[in-house]
């Protein structure tokens, strides 16, 4: 009876959290701080999508920063030569990102390991050296600049406009917690089982009669087109896109936000995001010292924090429950020794 | 023209070749790529360009990068990879990654990131063989590596030293068992592939300039490279570093040059998929 | 599943607090700037690079800003009020640009914007300060400022369409250069420059022959210069920074192309040029609206200062001077007021480094250019601006 009623309330609560967290706009009133939210929702929703593949299937991609720049050039693309809106745009980013994910998973993740990095990593760069050299169509190192933002809806006698920063925020906002729900209706589905099953142990998975191959493609695509989405988000949210913005280093910044956050852990995508956007902005004024910081940072956290800031909670909490309950959601690590070979 | 490209691709070839040799040292012995590399290439060239500013001799200048070069990838070593020898693969590459961040806006605090010329006192001149002008510079630039490349084979195979290395990257435990060092092994391993990595940032440093993130492009041709030869193959690797510039130089010369390193990482990608052991070949780490 | 259900509780917790945290921090700065904005100090952005291959251009600019700002704060500053910089780096692109412009313009209240010295960045950027009726006062030669109908949008430096057709002119009556093949950036300013640079060959019957390009922080030349290599031109047109006009002619001299290379504009126009071209970049032709050894008070007044404060007396550092003196005048006029701030500027007429500074009504001036060459590691003038 107890334990039903603080279920209930804390289903409440978060129910609370989430309808607050839709009107914080009226209680940040600096665009800039408005801003800041803003990339943090885009880059949570980034977070979550490598997340998928990386966390949940155990394949490492360094090539998403690239999949973020094409959902962001095909929106300002059609935005800027054919003036189609974002809410056209948007599902055309989402599928043609996911195309072409799908195609660069079917040839790329018969590679295992640092392999399927190595070629994420020639991939991304190809689609990197496309976005600065085809000039004609991607304005080349110019960009593209003067993508519309999404035109007013109208329900009712609300209206609801996207120019400002504050306004854009529920939108986007809104696509996180889709995010959210997606990845959860995902890895509680059996393909999810299947997924975290591969990421444990690829062999077993596979003589359990799991379809290695085809279970990595589709959560590969699934995972390209989360950020496709983000990336069309981006283009109508910043109105201009430019080639440097999706380098390899972008790829290595979602990983980061991945790994440091926590593998495999929604809420350690959205602490990832956040931690990392925070401070690359707060430490704007000193550029280089913000990059020193963020790399010192990764190699550290690694280091000693391998299952980033989500693992070190989950191990606060065992020990404060002095090992009572053994918490299912641990996962065992998989162990690379590197004297064997 | 055609000439022209070539000359421009054997340079740059031998540029590749001195840095895939150090990511297939590594690989060797750790099974690791170490995406650091590019880093040694850069600190090594901005070492020799903070010598020359103190006046000191060119070729102690340049001696100096390639020592400092080679302690940077004996340090990286010490101080990150070797407490990393039970983590994941992944964790090593994104730790690779990491430190590549720290160095590269290291120097840009320390130096700036505005890009500096080193000293080369033949890059002014042109030897002419048959209405052909060819730069001295890329002359040393040949010479060296080939030097380079003789030294580092004698040493893989007359010396002890080289033959522990050689051992360590078949079965480094059992390399261990026998009583030699693996650690002391895979330190030397990091410097000599480092000391390589660093000589090629100099060579490169008075022809395309010195400048914090210098090392991206050149640790990413190299890897290639790498991969080209076969992971852990090391004279592939330098057969395959002359190759990738060769054919780089062409595509840029005749196809377009804004796609220059795109042609690298279509190879990379074509080798991975069609023959992962590299052209050359060499085993590769089987699945347990 | 409990657990789960906690996990996602602390999601939201930890989401709140984040918001709430760079909510707080940045109200802290935001408080903090408009009490110092509405007591003595006023606000000025410069956008500007200062990381990256085009560093030196944003710390010549930052340089030339604060010498100017430092002049006017110790005669007393603006209607009372001192002048603060606000520095922005916009890496030289596009995206890097509206954040940092944005920020400037939201966080720190900046009443008017210097730079950005990339045309690209500048192009994206003034999307941002134009709404916000911030004023704007870039030094990019390329966007073609009528277009941006942007009325708070100002170019302290000379157009494309100015420069150009001077140089050409030149080359074609002086050095009798007939094939030309071109070399340029591939962003808005190389190809704005190629064009004009094309428009122009009818009248003096020279012919572009060819036409390559590069992109921004390339390095590798190699395979553009023997192309033209081939061609046989008389002279080889390069539009680029100082970075990329040195490495290209260094290599062109490798490649044994020995012929005459110009520049139409004053981009590279910086000491940096001669200490990375060193002998190659020698006999090089450009046109400048500046020239640093000029016998004006104005010039003998900013050498002074520069020196005063141990600052290096480059082209851009007296440009970036001139534009703050200009933003200053504008500032003291308008009283803050964002349109008679606007239409104080638009009407300025003082005279500068760079001669007198007035702008037309697109917001151009309409200086004329000098030739100028590279002779024995200086810079010459070779022909005064007419």
């Amino acid at each position: 009876m107890i334990q039903t009623n603080k279920t209930v309330y804390r289903k409440f609560l978060l129910i609370l959290g989430v309808i607050a967290l839709f009107f914080l706009p009226l209680a940040v009133t600096n665009p800039y701080v408005m801003y800041v939210i803003n990339l943090i929702l885009i880059y949570t929703l980034l977070a979550l999508g490598l997340d998928l593949i990386v966390g949940y299937t155990g394949q490492v991609s360094v090539g998403h920063g690239a999949f973020f720049g094409i959902g962001a050039y095909v929106a300002a693309i059609l935005s800027k030569n054919l003036g189609f809106s974002f809410w056209v745009n948007l599902p055309l980013s989402i599928i043609l990102t996911a195309l072409i994910g799908f195609i660069i998973g079917f040839i790329g993740l018969k590679l295992i390991e640092e392999y399927l990095v190595m070629a994420t990593l020639a991939f991304g760069t190809i689609i990197w050296l496309v976005f600065l050299n085809w000039t004609d169509l991607t304005g080349g190192p110019m960009g593209i600049a003067g993508i519309t933002p999404p035109p007013p809806i109208k329900i009712g006698t609300f209206e609801f406009v996207f120019f400002q920063y504050q306004d854009y925020y529920p939108l986007l906002l809104l696509f996180v917690f889709l995010g959210i729900l997606v990845t959860r209706l995902i890895i509680r589905s059996g393909f999810g089982r299947a997924c975290t099953a591969i990421r444990d142990d690829e062999l077993a998975a596979q003589s359990m009669g799991i379809p290695v191959f085809k279970t990595k493609v589709i959560m590969f695509t699934i995972s390209a087109a989360f950020c496709g989405a983000a990336g069309a988000l981006y283009a109508h949210f910043l109105r201009v896109v430019s080639p440097e913005t999706f380098t390899f280093s972008m790829s290595v910044t979602i990983l980061t936000m991945v790994m440091i956050g926590g593998q495999g852990s929604i809420a350690g995508a959205v602490i990832g995001a956040s931690i990392l956007t925070v401070s690359s902005e707060a430490l704007r004024e000193t550029p280089e010292l913000r990059m020193i910081i963020y790399g010192f940072l990764i190699v550290v956290m690694i280091m000693f924090f391998p299952k980033g800031i989500m693992g070190l909670f989950q191990l606060v909490k065992r020990r404060l429950q002095k090992r009572t309950i053994q918490t299912p959601e641990t996962t065992p690590e998989k162990e690379g020794l590197s004297y064997e070979h | 023209m055609f000439v022209d490209q070539l000359i421009n691709g054997i340079v740059l070839g031998s540029i590749y070749a001195l840095m895939a040799i150090g990511y297939t040292m590594v690989w060797n012995v750790l099974r690791f790529i170490n995406f650091a590399h590019g880093e040694v290439y850069m600190g090594g060239a901005f070492v020799s360009l903070y010598l020359l500013l103190l006046d000191t001799p060119i070729w102690l200048a340049y001696l100096g990068g390639v020592c400092a070069g080679a302690f940077l990838g004996y340090l990286m070593e010490k101080v990150v990879y070797m407490r990393m020898r039970k983590a994941p693969k992944l964790n090593l590459l994104i730790a690779a990654i990491g430190i590549s961040i720290v160095l590269q806006n290291v120097a840009q605090y320390i130096w700036g990131a505005t890009p500096e010329r080193l000293n080369s006192p033949f890059l002014s001149k042109n030897f002419t063989i048959a209405d052909m002008e060819i730069n001295q510079h890329y002359v040393f630039i040949i010479i060296l590596t080939i030097l380079v490349m003789i030294v580092l084979e004698l040493f893989m195979n007359r010396t002890l030293m080289g033959k522990a290395v050689q051992a360590a990257s078949q079965d480094i435990n059992a390399t261990q068992l026998m009583g030699i060092n693996a650690n002391k092994i895979i330190s030397i391993t990091f410097a000599i592939g480092s000391a390589v990595g660093a000589l090629a940032g100099i060579l490169v440093g008075p022809v395309f300039l010195v400048y914090p993130t210098m090392g991206v492009f050149a640790g990413l041709k190299g890897f290639t490279a790498s991969v080209m030869g076969g992971m852990g193959n090391i004279p592939g690797a330098m057969i395959a570093g002359l190759l990738l510039g060769i054919i780089e130089s062409f595509a840029a010369g005749f196809i377009s040059s804004g796609y220059r390193d795109a042609v690298a990482m279509v190879i990379l990608l074509f080798i991975l998929l069609v023959r992962p052991q590299g052209i050359f070949g060499k085993i590769i780490q089987q699945k347990v | 599943m409990h657990s789960k259900k906690l996990v996602v509780k602390k999601m939201v917790m930890f989401l709140v607090l984040a918001f709430l945290l760079v909510g707080c921090s940045a109200k802290n700065s935001s408080t903090g700037s408009s009490n110092s904005a509405s007591g003595d100090t006023l606000r000025v952005g410069l956008q500007a690079p200062m990381t990256g291959d085009n560093a030196q251009y944003g710390q010549d600019m930052k340089n030339g800003v604060e010498l100017a700002f430092k002049k006017i704060n110790s005669e007393g500053g603006i209607n009372g009020k001192k002048l603060e910089l606000i520095v922005g780096d916009d890496k030289a692109t596009p995206s890097e640009a509206v954040a940092v412009v944005n920020k400037m313009i939201n966080n720190d209240r900046v009443k008017a914007i210097i730079g950005g010295y990339n045309s690209s960045p500048t192009l994206a950027s003034q999307e941002v300060s134009g709404p916000a009726k911030v004023l704007h006062l870039n030094m990019g030669a390329s966007p073609d400022l009528s277009k941006t109908k942007n009325p708070y949008l100002f170019r302290v430096i000379l157009t494309g369409s100015v420069y150009v057709p001077a140089v050409m002119n030149y080359m074609a009556k002086e050095k009798n250069v007939k094939k030309i093949a071109a070399i340029f950036e591939n962003t808005d300013y190389g190809i704005t420059m190629y064009d004009a640079a094309k428009q122009s060959t009818k009248d003096l019957g020279v012919d572009f022959i060819t036409a390559e390009k590069y992109n921004p922080g390339d390095k590798n030349f190699s395979a553009q210069l023997s192309k033209i290599k081939t061609l046989k031109p008389d002279a080889v047109m390069v539009v680029g920074l100082y970075n990329e006009v040195a490495l290209i002619e260094q290599q062109a001299k490798q490649a044994g192309l020995n012929v005459q290379f110009f520049s139409p504009d004053d981009s590279m126009y910086s000491e940096q040029l001669i200490k990375l071209g060193g002998d190659a970049v020698e006999n090089h032709i450009f046109a400048s609206m500046i020239d640093l050894n000029a016998n004006t008070p104005q010039m003998k007044e900013f050498k002074a200062l520069a020196e005063k404060n141990n600052v290096p007396a480059q082209a851009n550092t007296a440009i970036a001077f001139d534009a703050a003196m200009a933003i200053a005048k504008a500032l003291e006029k308008g009283g803050g007021n964002a349109d008679k701030d606007r239409d104080a500027l638009a009407n300025i007429d003082i005279s500068g480094i760079t001669g007198p500074i007035k702008f037309d009504k697109n917001g151009d001036r309409s200086n004329t250019p000098m030739i100028m060459q590279v002779q024995n590691g200086t810079f010459k003038v070779i022909k005064d601006s007419e």
